[in-house]
C-alpha cells in the first residue's frame, strides 16, 4: 500500500521536476505569454513558438508559447484565463472568435493586462468591439483575394476550382477561401468549391482524388495551410497531375518550397509567421517596460513564386519562415 | 440483492454477513470509496503545482478551475451514469457541439424565444441520446460501435448545418448568461453552481434512489438483475436519454460562457469525460462507480489543464499528464480494493 503511494508520489514529483523546473527559476523576471488557437505541432505555429522563445532570449525575460493540441477556441481561452491568473506581464493572442474573445480581453484590460493580437483578427464588421492594443498578422480575406488573383492569368473563364479546407469552422481559414471564391466568381465567372479534407493526410488525399474524379473539370486546387498543401502535393507528384491541375498555397513549409521549385505549385502567401511571435514579445514587453503602445504590425503578403523561392527556402529549412 | 451491495457502495443494502465485518469500519469506509483514488491524485496535482506557482492556490485561479472543470464535469456525470448501467457513449461531444449550435441557430437565425430554443437544444441532445439507446439496445450492437458511428454521423450533421462556420450570438441574451455568462464568484462562472447542482441531484439517485439501486444492479450483473425483477433495459435506455440531455447541456452552458459554438469543438471531450469518469473510480465494465469521483475526475483535469499554463509548461504536456494521472489513480483504486478484500 504505502509502496503504492510512495511511488506514484515520487513519479509525480520527478515528471514535475524534470519537466517543469526551468520554469520554476527567475521569478521576478518579466513573464510574457504567446496563446495560440493551434500547438506546435503544427509546422506553421512551431515558427512562431521559435520566434516567441527567441524574442524571450534576447529580451531577457520569459515568453511562453501556448496553444491547445487541435483548433479549440474554449481551450485556448482557458489557457488565457489561465496566464490571467499566472499575473503575466502581457498576453498575446489570436482572435480566434469574435464573440468568445471580447469578454476574457476586456478582463485582461480591466487587471492592466497589456493584450496584443497575432495572426488573426476579428471579422470587418466587428473591427474594434475588443479591446486588444495591437494587430500584428495580416488579413485573411485579402490574403485570399491577393492568391485568387495572382493565379487569375493562368485560368481560364468561367473555370472551376476547389479550396481544400483542412480545419473546417476555422476563421481564419474560411475568410481565406471566402477572399478566393469572391475573386474567382467576381473576375473569371468561375465556380468554387469548397472541400473539407480534414486534418489526416491520408484522408485529405482520398476526399481530393474522388473530387477529382467526380469534377474532372476542375482547373486549380487552393490549399489553405501546409496540412492542406502537403497532401495535394503528393497526389499531384503520384497522379501525375502536373500541368493537368494549377496549385496555390498559403504559408510555407519545406515540402510546398519544394512543388513551388518542382513547378508543381504556382505559388504561395507568406505571412512571415516568425514576427508574430517575436514582435508580440518585443511589442508587450516594451509596454511593460517603456509604456510604449503597441502598434499594428503588418507581417507581409508577400507571394513566393518560382523567381524568388531559391531566396526564401534556405530560411524555411532553418525554421524562421 | 446481493448484485447490488457487490458494487460497494455506501447506503447500499446490507448484505448478509455484513454485521461481522463492522469491527474493521474505523478505515474501510474511507478506503472503500471508490473516490480515493482521484483524491489522493488531486491534492498530488495541487501539491506540485502550488510548490511551482504560489497563484496556484489564489480564488483567481480556482474560479478558472471549477468553470473548466464545469463543462467537462456535467459530460462527466451523464457519462459515468451511463457506464455505471454498463453502456458507453462516445458521441458525446459530438453530441455537445450539434445540440449547442441547434440552441445559437434557433436564436440568431430563426429568432426563437431563447428558452424555448434551450428545451429544443436539450430535447435534441436526449434524442441523440435515445437513438444511441435504440440502436444498441434493439439491434444488439454494442454501444461502443453504435456511440463511434454517432459520433461521426453527429459531428458530420452539426459541420453541414453551418458549412464549417462557427455561430456566434452578439446580441445580449439574458439566457446565455443563466447558463454560462455571468460570474458568481471571483472568475467562477454559473456554470459551476449548475454543474454542481446536477451532480448532487445525481449522486442523490443513485445512491438513495430504488432506480439507483437499478442502474447498479444492470451494470453489475445483468441476468441476476433481470432475475430480480430490474427493468434493465429500461434503464439502459433511461441513462442514453439523460447522458445525450447533459451533453447537449454542456454544449449549452459553454455557449453561454463563450457566445459562441462551433461544430469542431468538444472532440476531445468524449475521450476527456470518460477519463474523469474512470479516474474517479468508475468501471468501465458497469456496476461500479459514483458520480462523485467523477466529478472530482473533471477537477483534476481541469486542475492540470490550468495548472501547466501557469508553470509555463509546454502545453503538450497535459496530454501526458492526464494519461499518467488516469492509469495512476485507477491502478491505486484497484490496489486499495485488493487491500481491501484481504483485509476482509
Amino acid at each position: 500500500m504505502r509502496r503504492v503511494f510512495g511511488l506514484c508520489l515520487i513519479a509525480c514529483l520527478a515528471i514535475a521536476l524534470a519537466g517543469l523546473n526551468p520554469a520554476a527559476s527567475g521569478a521576478d523576471q518579466m513573464t510574457f505569454y504567446v496563446i495560440a488557437h493551434t500547438g506546435p505541432g503544427d509546422p506553421f505555429w512551431a515558427v512562431v513558438q521559435r520566434g516567441v522563445q527567441d524574442a524571450g532570449k534576447a529580451l531577457g525575460v520569459r515568453a511562453i508559447f501556448q496553444g491547445p493540441a487541435g483548433y479549440n477556441v474554449p481551450e485556448q481561452v482557458n489557457m488565457f484565463n489561465a496566464a490571467m491568473a499566472a499575473k503575466a506581464d502581457g498576453i498575446a493572442t489570436s482572435i480566434s472568435d469574435a464573440r468568445a474573445w471580447a469578454e476574457p480581453i476586456r478582463e485582461a484590460r480591466k487587471r492592466g493586462i497589456p493584450v496584443v493580437a497575432i495572426n488573426c483578427q476579428e471579422p470587418e464588421e466587428f473591427r474594434g468591439t475588443i479591446p486588444y492594443m495591437s494587430y500584428i498578422g495580416m488579413d485573411e480575406y485579402e490574403a485570399g483575394k491577393t492568391v485568387a488573383r495572382r493565379m487569375l492569368p493562368k485560368l481560364k473563364q468561367g473555370a472551376k476550382v476547389v479550396v481544400a479546407i483542412h480545419q473546417a469552422g476555422h476563421v481564419g481559414l474560411e475568410a481565406r477561401a471566402k477572399g478566393i471564391g469572391e475573386v474567382i466568381a467576381k473576375d473569371l465567372g468561375g465556380k468554387t468549391d469548397k472541400l473539407d479534407i480534414t486534418q489526416d493526410a491520408t484522408q485529405a488525399i482520398g476526399i481530393l482524388r474522388s473530387h477529382l474524379k467526380a469534377n474532372p473539370d476542375t482547373a486549380a486546387i487552393f490549399t489553405v495551410g501546409p496540412l492542406g498543401a502537403i497532401p495535394t502535393i503528393k497526389m499531384i507528384r503520384d497522379d501525375g497531375l502536373k500541368g493537368k491541375v494549377l496549385m496555390a498555397s498559403f504559408d510555407l513549409e519545406p515540402v510546398t518550397i519544394q512543388a513551388i521549385k518542382d513547378g508543381i505549385c504556382e505559388g504561395a502567401m507568406d505571412q512571415q509567421q516568425y514576427l508574430q511571435g517575436y514582435m508580440a514579445v518585443v511589442e508587450l514587453y516594451l509596454n511593460a517596460k517603456f509604456q510604449l503602445d503597441p502598434a499594428d504590425y503588418d507581417t507581409g503578403r508577400g507571394f513566393v513564386t518560382p523567381e524568388n523561392v531559391d531566396a526564401v527556402a534556405a530560411l524555411v529549412k532553418a525554421g524562421y519562415r | 440483492m446481493q448484485v447490488i451491495t457487490n458494487s460497494r457502495r455506501r447506503g447500499a443494502t446490507p448484505a448478509p454477513g455484513w454485521s461481522e465485518r463492522v469491527a474493521m469500519r474505523q478505515m474501510r469506509p474511507l478506503l472503500s470509496r471508490r473516490e480515493v483514488g482521484v483524491a489522493v491524485a488531486l491534492v498530488l496535482v495541487f501539491i506540485v503545482f502550488f510548490s511551482m506557482k504560489r497563484e496556484f492556490l489564489g480564488a483567481g485561479t480556482l474560479g478558472d478551475i471549477v468553470t473548466v472543470a464545469a463543462e467537462l464535469g456535467v459530460v462527466a456525470i451523464g457519462a459515468s451514469f451511463l457506464m455505471i448501467a454498463g453502456e458507453m457513449d462516445l458521441a458525446v461531444g459530438s453530441n455537445f457541439a450539434l445540440s449547442g449550435m441547434v440552441l445559437a441557430m434557433l436564436i440568431t437565425k430563426s429568432g426563437w424565444n431563447p428558452w424555448l430554443a434551450l428545451l429544443v437544444a436539450l430535447a435534441c441532445g436526449a434524442g441523440i441520446g435515445a437513438v444511441n439507446g435504440l440502436v444498441t439496445l434493439y439491434a444488439r450492437i454494442p454501444s461502443f460501435i453504435t456511440t463511434l458511428g454517432a459520433m461521426m454521423f453527429w459531428r458530420g450533421i452539426a459541420l453541414y448545418l453551418s458549412q464549417g462556420w462557427p455561430i456566434s450570438i452578439f446580441d445580449d441574451v439574458p439566457l446565455l448568461r443563466w447558463l454560462g455568462g455571468a460570474r458568481v464568484l471571483s472568475t467562477a462562472h454559473i456554470s459551476a453552481v449548475w454543474w454542481l447542482v446536477i451532480g448532487l441531484i445525481f449522486c442523490l439517485v443513485l445512491e438513495k434512489t430504488a432506480y439507483g439501486n437499478w442502474v447498479f444492479a444492470t451494470g453489475g450483473k445483468r441476468v441476476a438483475a433481470r432475475a430480480l425483477g430490474v427493468p434493465d433495459t429500461k434503464v439502459k435506455m433511461t441513462n442514453f436519454i439523460i447522458t445525450g440531455a447533459l451533453a447537449a447541456l454542456s454544449g449549452c452552458l459553454q455557449l453561454g460562457r463563450m457566445g459562441s459554438m462551433s461544430p469542431v469543438w468538444g472532440q476531445e471531450l468524449s475521450l476527456e469525460a470518460i477519463a474523469a469518469a474512470v479516474v474517479g473510480g468508475n468501471s468501465l465494465t458497469g456496476g461500479i462507480g459514483t458520480i462523485f469521483g467523477a466529478m472530482l475526475g473533471a477537477v483534476t483535469m481541469a486542475s492540470i489543464r490550468i495548472g501547466l499554463v501557469m508553470v509555463g509548461a509546454p502545453s503538450y504536456w497535459y496530454m501526458s499528464f492526464v494519461g499518467f494521472i488516469v492509469v495512476a489513480a485507477v491502478a491505486l483504486n484497484v490496489k486499495l480494493g485488493e487491500v481491501i478484500s484481504w483485509r476482509k
